[in-house]
């Protein structure tokens, strides 16, 4: 079972790691695209280049996650591979675990935060919302699936 | 089932031995008078194979343990309260501006409720490992039993969260691929005129 249990973890946390460099490289593209959009129009610059440093800190977070996941399954794995200290590496797994869960809290936060903007767009400005449901509508509502895995 | 009872498992517990008794596993720096160990297990000790009724944690993993346990509540709640608040909005967006989008209101009801339900089963397998974990640390009496509780809930809830991206993922392909080749009969048909 702990076995299936790291198998899952470590696919998770591969997953983080491969979401977080798509992030990264969306980021670093956006981020020169602010650095040119600074020279015609700086104020929409700035909003882009603090949009790409907002990307950047998910990416981060995203990369944490998965972080927290292998450092779990290493230490699950020793309780199954040593017969000593096996207390201390599943306290150390559960340590990891409660960090994971922190950061899940903060994807169901944003996730809220997301849901809510959509709403407030589609009352204030439903054509605004009708054309970009695919943007707000996929952040916020159920059947999206942010990089965070909170649903 | 468990991985557990393959091998001694849980070893010698820090602050010393108490006299008498059974005891889990060797203790390191050889065996004091008497036997050293935790007081002999109320059923089912380790030398017969039997689950372990108490497992030994210092504080500082017990607060460890609680506090995971603590936070996948929270994570539950926080998973179910943001799929219900979720589901209310795609369903209020799907009333506001249900005719522009491409399922129309009952594929944005049907995919809110979809959204709803796998919340609630995240959350279930969230509860389930909260309670287990802390009832290792509250009880002495079915610890190992307990461990396994929470270690199969996590194991659920990284399965059906492996499961889901795993869908995304052919999703996405699906997608992509059918934007490709829509893109690439809309440019043939382009070229034609």
């Amino acid at each position: 079972m702990i076995n299936t249990l790291n198998g899952w973890m470590l696919f998770l946390a591969i997953m983080h790691f491969v979401g977080a460099a798509f992030i990264f490289l969306g980021g670093c593209f956006g981020a020169f695209g602010a650095i040119t959009l600074l020279a015609v129009n700086p104020l929409w610059g700035i909003l882009t280049a603090v949009q790409m440093l907002l990307v950047l800190v998910l990416g981060v977070g995203l990369v944490a996650e998965g972080a927290m996941l292998v450092q779990a399954r290493s230490a699950l794995s020793k309780v199954v591979a040593s017969d000593v200290d096996d207390q201390k590496f599943l306290s150390t797994a559960f340590q990891r675990l409660k960090f994971f869960f922190m950061l899940e809290l903060v994807w169901f936060a944003l996730n809220v935060f997301f849901a809510l903007l959509g709403l407030v767009t589609a009352l204030v400005a439903p054509e605004m919302a009708g054309g970009g449901l695919g943007g707000l509508g996929g952040m916020g509502g159920g059947a999206g699936y942010d990089p965070g895995g909170s649903w | 089932m468990s991985d557990f009872g393959q091998g001694g498992g849980f070893g010698a517990p820090p602050g010393g031995q108490p006299p008498g008794g059974g005891g889990f596993g060797a203790p390191p720096g050889g065996q004091p008078p008497g036997g050293g160990g935790f007081g002999a297990p109320p059923a089912g000790g380790p030398g017969d194979g039997g689950p372990l009724a108490h497992i030994p944690f210092t504080p500082e993993d017990e607060a460890n343990l609680s506090g995971m346990a603590k936070f996948a509540m929270f994570a539950g709640v926080a998973a179910i309260v943001a799929g219900l608040i979720q589901s209310i909005v795609q369903i209020i967006q799907a009333f506001a501006v249900g005719s522009a989008t491409p399922g129309g209101v009952g594929g944005q009801v049907c995919g809110s409720i979809i959204g709803l339900g796998i919340a609630g089963l995240l959350a279930l397998f969230l509860f389930k490992a909260s309670t287990a974990v802390k009832k290792v640390v509250e009880t002495d009496d079915a610890d190992q039993e307990n461990l396994v509780a929470a270690l199969s809930a996590l194991k659920a809830y990284f399965m059906v969260k492996g499961i889901l991206v795993i869908l995304m993922i052919v999703l996405f392909c699906c997608v992509a691929t059918g934007v490709m080749f829509m893109g690439a009969a809309f440019a043939s048909a382009l070229g034609n005129q």
